[in-house]
């Protein structure tokens, strides 16, 4: 086998299964969103459906919620990750099991993590029944409402307890992966605690950081399981909104769906495309680099 | 005092907060599952049975078809990508070549991009070659989320990869299967569990392209426990979630010594 | 009992050329050493003999015949890399014993053999240790049994002393000597530290740049080099410009006698090495008689290198004993002898 063409035939496969599947599948998208929809008998590339989707109400509500979920998600577990990653580092008695247990749920569905959540914050659920017996509320209704809330806590509570251990995983393995030597170096040049971790720890990680938080961030905003779970019904998250209008008996509905999916793919690629060059100019800025 | 203090240091509060954290939402689970009535303010059932677990494995429960349908998709989504996958990862992380950045991009554009999406798009396509109502489809739609985490979880593994080891092998008499087989295999073989783990679980986890693509006939568990979840039975929906996380402790039980304190299994998600 | 030869061998990596038309015989039952700086394509020329890379021209032949047909795992040219590379995931008995299972002999006779091999390289007793349980000199050990249990029709060894410190070194060297000798196996081992060739080698090969610049026993490095690299790689730091008339050279600083020799009359560099260089007491009986000044002496335990000024601007470097450096101090006056035997013109 010519060695220039390894590569190539090593990733054939792959490439193959990715472009056609997956980029099939966006490009198909693509086109029914503007009115390509042979099989239905339409030909006629338009633009209405974004026109049309643009303009309901719905759309905007549930794009701003989405973001919002997205975003508090993406912050608080990328933080979360970091201290469970930083406090889980180095050795202690136990050690072991509490990293069993932050593994723990890396296997379970997300499914299930909203079912738990459901049980657990829901008015009638395991925590408010709690309060009740220590008699801080006497009715379901004094519970604060978390799921199918407003602001969808229910739905970034569990996107949280999720992505925190996938998250503060990959920390771990960047940091045991880096060792001790680079902060002893600091420590032996006078570096403290804080400046350890500031001038040191934080910058190894920064690179882990962002690709975990890029990955969680277009998780969250794409997800659909735990909306459906968690989430109220109206305004909806996007992808929900999307599939509804999808199996709406309604053809016309479909372009729609489609144009809603092109527009999440397009969100998702602007934001992570700014958010990855904010972090890589902020990277430069530190090294002094151009 | 310096007992005391011990105990109240931050980390033992933020080791303590992981377990409760993470532990926390099975307790009602676990509870509802043998519970046989729970009503507000109860915080222990007030009685319990085993109904929602002999439902579970009643044969009219569709449980067991389920499982064997999740198993089966799970199992050859799994041995699928390994097998795509795999020379994939050594390119990646092995090769320099023309194009490599554009090729990652590509490959790991699934991560980013909903698969909800793809999946809506090339339904139509599915429908024409036959590929819904069947395990086949289902299968094929899982490869679009899980084959990036297995590319990605390999071309870590071969960054670290000295080849010449191959070389060594091949001098010494070895085939190119006995090379695969006494030197590739055995070097990589944490991250082939972790991508084995990781692959399983997002096929083992998906609702929404499996309900898409499966149209109701592939009725995996997740398809099964959405069913039960909007009924409003509580205890079988939380019988049937433990039923449904099992197989993937399981694996994660013979998987975990791989995944942390080893730098190249999950080490492919810091350099994205 | 293998004469492997490499015909016009040249290999190219894209634009960079590593071998460029090496042509060299190693013969059966010797070792022969390839020499040269780092990066002149050693390794890759032990490569293409072990099948690891595929020419771009030329030829390698076992006893005659071409053996580029041959997949790397039959030809039983069995390579030793720099790094060892011992799998860390076998214990040191089951990395011995590999390249027999690979070829799928009986478990109890591989046992066997890997007991025999181990204490062929004084390592008896350690098959079920870990190799990261093993000193670098005794996981180079292990390499080499690795390797000589497949009984190698050639053994090829990169760079088998690098990684081992100096006493090691001299250890590892009577091993791989001894053991060469006992089981007469053609042998090509890559150095780039030319006492280490010296010390090993039948034959040396000596490279610069990808292309062979001289093959040859390990004295005529020393006495009859070919070129001024080639002298200066082995330790010349003497180069007299003249022109050679017979079995004289008019140089800057006289006419100098030299002995009978091939080289064509015309312009010629004459080399002479800092220890044939001798100080004489002043007198004229001897031939190839100069005067010189000492610019500097430095003392190195066995011996003093003395550094001398002829005429206005020829220097030369010359060895001695410290005692008999003791008499002259730096700007005295000295006699040298150049004997012609050891002077030897380069083209
Ligand atoms: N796979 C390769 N691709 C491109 N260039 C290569 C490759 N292998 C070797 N080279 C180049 O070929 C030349 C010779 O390399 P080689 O490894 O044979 O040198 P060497 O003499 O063994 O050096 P060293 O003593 O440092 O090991 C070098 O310039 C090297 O950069
Ligand atoms: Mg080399």
């Amino acid at each position: 086998m010519p060695t220039r063409l390894r590569p190539y035939l090593l990733l054939a496969p792959t490439l193959a299964v990715i472009l056609l599947l997956f980029g099939g599948g966006v490009l198909l998208a693509l086109m029914q969103s503007v009115g390509y929809l042979p099989f239905l008998g339409r030909t006629e590339i338009t633009l209405d459906a974004y026109r049309a989707i643009l303009q309901q109400a719905a759309f905007s509500q549930s794009f701003f919620l989405t973001l919002w979920v997205a975003l508090a998600s993406t912050a608080v577990s990328t933080l979360l990750a970091l201290v469970c990653a930083l406090a889980l580092r180095r050795p202690f008695r136990g050690h072991r099991l509490i990293t069993f247990i932050f593994q723990l749920n890396i296997p379970i569905p997300h499914l299930v993590g909203a079912v738990g959540i459901l049980f657990l914050f829901s008015q009638s659920g395991f925590l408010a029944r709690l309060a009740n017996l220590a008699g801080l509320i006497s009715q379901p209704a004094d519970f604060p409402a978390i799921v199918f809330d407003p602001w969808a806590i229910g739905i970034i509570l569990e996107y949280v307890w999720k992505t925190t251990c996938f998250t503060g995983l990959i920390l771990l393995a960047t940091l045991q992966g880096v060792g001790n030597d680079l902060e002893t170096a600091a420590q032996n040049l006078g570096a403290n605690r804080w400046q350890r971790f500031r001038y040191v720890t934080l910058p190894l990680l920064t690179p882990s950081m962002v690709s975990a938080s890029v990955l969680v961030f277009a998780f969250t905003f794409g997800a659909f399981e735990v909306p459906l779970v968690l989430g109220q019904r109206f305004p909806s998250m996007l992808p929900v909104l999307a599939y509804r209008s999808y199996v709406d008996i309604d053809l016309n509905a479909r372009p729609e769906a489609m144009a809603m999916n092109v527009i999440i793919t397009l969100l998702i690629g602007v934001l992570i495309f700014l958010s990855t060059c904010a972090s890589r100019t902020k990277r430069c800025a530190v090294n002094g680099e151009r | 005092m310096t007992r005391i203090k011990q105990t109240l240091q931050p980390r033992t509060l933020i080791l303590a907060a992981i377990v409760v954290g993470v532990l926390l939402p099975f307790v009602p689970l676990l509870l509802w599952s043998v519970s046989f009535r729970w009503l507000y303010p109860s915080v222990l059932p007030e009685s319990l049975s085993l109904r929602a677990w002999q439902y579970v494995f009643s044969p009219r429960a569709e449980v067991l078809s389920a499982l064997g349908y999740s198993t089966l998709v799970a199992l050859l989504v799994t041995a699928l990508s390994i097998l795509i996958g795999l020379p994939a990862g050594r390119a990646l992380g092995l090769y320099k070549f023309r194009g490599k950045t554009a090729v990652r991009f590509l490959i790991l554009a699934p991560t980013i991009v909903p698969t909800l999406a793809a999946a809506m798009g090339i339904h139509v396509l599915f429908i024409r070659y036959g590929l819904v109502d069947n395990v086949l489809g289902v299968v094929l739609v899982h490869l679009i989320p899980v084959l990036p985490y297995v590319v990605l979880i390999l071309s870590g593994v071969f960054a670290n990869y000295n080849p010449d080891f191959e070389a060594q092998a091949q001098t010494l008499g070895a085939s190119a299967w006995q090379r695969f087989r006494h030197v590739t295999l055995p070097t990589i073989f944490p991250a082939l569990m972790v991508a084995g783990l990781f692959a399983f679980i997002i096929s083992w986890s998906q609702y929404i392209l499996t309900l898409l693509i499966g149209g109701g006939q592939v009725v995996t568990l997740p398809v099964l426990l959405f069913s039960f979840v909007s009924s409003g039975d509580n205890a079988i929906t939380a019988a049937l979630s433990l039923v449904f996380i099992a197989p993937a402790l399981l694996f994660l039980l013979a998987t975990a010594r791989y995944l942390s304190g080893n730098q190249a299994s999950l080490g492919g998600f810091g350099k994205l | 009992m293998t004469k492997v030869e490499l015909q016009q061998l040249s290999k190219q990596f894209g634009e960079v050329t590593a071998v460029s038309h090496v042509s060299l015989t190693a013969p059966d039952g010797r070792i022969t050493a390839l020499l040269g700086p780092s990066g002149c394509g050693k390794t890759t020329i032990l490569k293409t003999i072990a099948g690891l890379l595929t020419p771009s021209s030329g030829d390698v032949l076992f006893n005659g015949r071409s053996i580029l047909p041959i997949p790397a795992e039959k030809r039983n040219a069995v390579m030793v890399f720099q790094n060892h590379l011992l799998f860390p995931y076998l214990s040191v008995g089951e990395n011995v014993g590999f390249g027999l299972k690979m070829r799928g002999v009986e478990a109890a006779v591989i046992r066997q053999k890997v007991e025999e091999h181990l204490a062929m390289v004084q390592l008896p007793g350690l098959a079920n240790r870990r190799p990261n349980e093993l000193s670098g000199g005794q996981q180079q050990r292990v390499a080499l049994a690795r390797a000589l249990i497949v009984e190698p029709t050639v053994l090829l060894l990169d760079e088998p002393l690098s990684n081992l410190d100096a006493h090691l070194r001299e250890e590892m060297r009577q091993l791989i000597r001894s053991l060469q000798r006992a089981l007469n196996m053609t042998t090509i081992v890559v150095t780039h530290d030319q006492e280490e060739a010296v010390l090993l080698a039948d034959q040396i090969g000596l490279m610069f740049d990808g292309k062979l610049a001289q093959v040859g026993p390990p004295s005529d490095f020393y006495e009859r080099p070919s070129t001024r690299q080639v002298a200066s790689f082995f330790g010349a730091t003497n180069f007299l410009v003249g022109e050679k008339r017979g079995n004289v050279v008019e140089t800057a600083v006289g006419s100098l006698q030299i002995a009978p020799n091939p080289i064509a009359d015309g312009p010629v560099q004459l080399t002479i090495r800092p220890e044939h260089v001798q100080l004489v007491p002043a007198d004229g009986r001897l031939p190839n008689q100069l005067c010189a000044t000492v610019q500097e002496a430095i003392y190195a335990g066995t011996h003093t290198r003395l550094r001398l000024i002829l005429g206005s601007d020829t220097a030369l470097t010359l060895l001695t004993s410290p005692s008999a450096a003791k008499t002259v101090g730096v700007g005295t006056a000295v006699h040298l002898h150049l004997p012609p035997d050891h002077l030897w013109p380069l083209p």
